[in-house]
Order: structure tokens, then sequence, then C-alpha cells
């Protein structure tokens, strides 16, 4: 079976006359150096404010929308992953992977543009939150990967993160929920 | 009948009536002449002779006295006076004293205060209330007036204590009482069976990666290396499991 296909000929269009480059789906953007991008989110991820990276995550989760038949949360995981890398791929941002832990996700952005913990992990959960149409947390481990999890035990995972835990490490402290 | 005749009537009349009136110790003594007798009396002296105070009557003159000790025993008095004491509770051993001392043999009553109007004294027939202390002192029923014979014996109610009940201990022979055993031969330590382990899932120790978009070039994106395996999960079933882990 094959995985839909990311056709990115003709994704952006560039009007020269009117100094503007649009996306396939109409958004306007802007091309600049990782160097100029990565001082901004910086700055951003200093003053706290990363409004801007959940809207570009949010952004990439809707062209990944658009380009699926239907909706994510019911599409195969495949389909999903493919879109999904392929229009990370294309803004420039790096190589979104997901690898499966048990039932435990963890997602990673190799070779990605924006070297910051932060303001990957909010980007990460603004794309997945699109897409499955729930809050997950995207907790960042040591490997470099970002475990996904429920918002509401965010803070005890991360402070298995701050430990120094890998991500088999957090994934063997987690387990199925319990019912009272 | 002349007027002579008349006064010596009289005066006849007035000693035999003096004589009559007179205590018999004093009538020994010589009686005075007609000369000591009353001064001629109007012409009806007859009548009102009697009541001359010269009778010394006992009853009479204690009743006109206004001291309040009267000579007679009086019970109410006693009592309204007993229950009239708002300084101290009587003691109910005095209450059911069955005689009551006369007044004139017991000090205490004249240096008790007047009863007052609106006292209890003036309402015997009413019940009265007990006090704490009374109260203590007695049984709790706070009734004088109940027979003895309408009283509930103690001894025989059914003692109920108010001791708090001790927690349940557990019964640590409740197993061996199950076990079954024959005479001369001692019972068996029961031991409890092995709770069930629930089987602790085994942490997967190295990742499987769910798809991997080769990027062979600029405009051009490869087949997808890995096709999922269970077609049957969809993108959000995956998402929502690893959302719905918890810590152990």
């Amino acid at each position: 079976m094959d995985a839909p296909r990311f056709d990115p000929a003709g994704y952006y269009e560039l009007d020269v006359a009117k100094g503007t480059v649009r996306t396939r789906g109409g958004t306007r953007v802007i091309v600049m150096s990782d160097n100029v991008a990565t001082a901004l989110v910086s700055a951003a991820v200093r003053s706290g404010d990363l409004a801007g990276l959940r809207a570009l995550g949010t952004q990439l989760g809707d062209e990944v929308r658009a380009a699926l038949d239907g909706d994510p949360k019911r599409a195969e995981p495949s389909a999903v992953l493919g879109e999904a890398a392929a229009v990370l791929g294309t803004f420039g941002l790096g190589t979104f992977k997901i690898d499966r832990w048990g039932d435990a996700l963890a997602v990673r952005l190799e070779d990605a543009a924006i070297d910051d913990i932060a303001a990957t992990e909010a980007l990460l959960e603004a794309l997945l939150e699109s897409l499955a149409g729930r809050a997950v947390a995207c907790i960042p481990s040591a490997d470099g990967s970002f475990l996904v999890v429920d918002p509401s035990i965010a803070d005890v995972v991360r402070g298995w993160a701050a430990g120094g835990a890998s991500v088999a490490t957090m994934v063997g402290r987690l387990g199925p929920e319990v019912a009272s | 009948m002349s007027a002579a005749r008349i006064a010596k009537l009289e005066a006849l009349l007035g000693r035999v009536q003096e004589r009559r009136d007179e205590p018999r110790p004093a009538r020994a003594a010589a009686a005075p002449p007609a000369a000591a007798a009353p001064e001629p009396a109007p012409p009806k002296p007859a009548m009102p002779e009697p009541a001359k105070p010269a009778m010394p009557e006992p009853a009479k003159p204690a009743m006109q006295e206004p001291t309040p000790p009267k000579p007679e025993p009086a019970k109410p008095a006693v009592a309204k006076a007993t229950f009239s004491a708002p300084a101290k509770p009587a003691p109910v051993g005095e209450l059911d004293l069955p005689d009551v001392p006369p007044v004139a043999e017991s000090p205490e009553v004249e240096d008790l205060p007047a009863p007052k109007p609106p006292a209890a004294s003036d309402r015997p027939a009413k019940k009265r209330h007990l006090t704490p202390l009374e109260m203590a002192v007695t049984d709790s029923t706070g009734e004088f007036d109940t027979p003895a014979e309408a009283r509930v014996d103690k001894a025989d109610e059914p003692e109920i204590e108010p001791a708090t009940i001790p927690p349940a201990k557990p019964d640590e022979d409740d197993a061996a009482d199950l076990a079954v055993t024959t005479p001369g031969q001692a019972k068996a330590p029961a031991v409890p069976p092995a709770p069930a382990v629930p089987a602790a899932p085994v942490a997967p120790t190295s990742p499987e990666p769910l798809a991997a978009a080769a990027v062979t070039s600029a405009g051009a994106v490869a087949k997808v290396a890995s096709p999922p395996k269970s077609a049957a999960l969809s993108f959000g079933d995956l998402v929502g499991r690893s959302v719905a882990l918890r810590p152990r």
C-alpha cells in the first residue's frame, strides 16, 4: 500500500511584482535564513511567548489536514505521518518522525532548523493537537525525542526527564490507567 | 320593787358572777367584799359581763399579739419556710422527713426570711423541679412526689453502661476455625494464598519507527518506507493510547 504522495511542485506561489510568497493554501509566508529564524525564536522563548511557534504548528497541521482526504484522527497513521513530514520538510523545519514505544508515542524532529527545545516542544504540541484533535504534551527527553503524554501528567514526566531519563526509562515508568 | 332592792340584787349578782369567773386557786383567797365589785352597771349589765377583759383566756391575747411566732405548731408554715429558701438547695433528706419540728423548737425558723408572695411556697400542690445538685443527689427523675411504689427500682432495671464499643479486632483465628481438626491434632497454620500479582507489562526497550518518509530531492517525496502494520489503528487511536498512559 502506497502512502499518499506529497507533491511540492507549485506549493509556493511567488509573486515577484507584489513581493509576496504564498502557500498553496493561500497563506502568506516569508523566506529567511535559519540564523535569523533561530534568533527570533530564541528571543520569543526567552520572553516566554511561544504563541508564534504554536501558531506555526497549527498552521502546519492545517496544511496536513488539507492534504488528507478526511479527518487525520481517522486516517491511517502512515498517511498522516507522511503528509506531516512532507509539510514540515517543505517549510524547511526538519525531518518529522514518530516512534512507537509500545503504546507510547515519541516524536522527533531531526536536523531541525530551530535549535531550541522549548520552541520545538511548542511547535510539535500544536501540530499533534491539530492532527489528533485533543490536547497533548510533548515532553523532551535526553535523547532528543519528545514523549507524547497527557497534559495532566506532564509535570511528572517532565520531572523524570529533568533527571536525565531517556524515553525508554520514562516509558517504563508509565502504564495503563487503572480504574479506581 | 324599790330601787334599793334592785341595787342590792345587782350587787349580789355581781358577786356571784365574780366568784364564778375567778380561778379556783384565786377563789380560795378572800373574796373581795362587795365594795370591790364593779361599779354599778347600767340597767342591762348581765350580758356583757363575761366578755370583760378580766377573763384570762389564753387564746384571745395571743391572737391579738402582732408577733409572728405562734404558739401552736403550724406545719404548713414550716414547710413553706423550708421550700422558700432560695440561697441554698435544701437537702433531699430534709425534705423527705415525715415529721417537721414545730416552730418554737426550731430556732432557725425565726432567722428565715419572710416568705415572699410569688414564691413556690404558695403553691404547695405544684411539683417542683430539682436543682442540678438535687438531681445529682437523687435519681434523675427530678420529682419528689413520685410514689415509692411507682418508682422503678434501679436494681431491677437492666444496667446499660455507656462504655464505648471497642474497635473490632481482627479475628486471628478465623482461618484456623475453618480448618477441620481432629482431637489431639494440632491445627495446621493457615497459609494465606499468595495474592495475585498482575503481570507487569514489559516496557519496550527499543522504538519502532512508525513510518519514515524519505525525501529524495527537493520537489519529490519518496514512497513511505514502512506501511502501518495495523491498519485498524488510526492516528487518533495511537495518540489516544499514548495520552492514556499514567505513571505506575
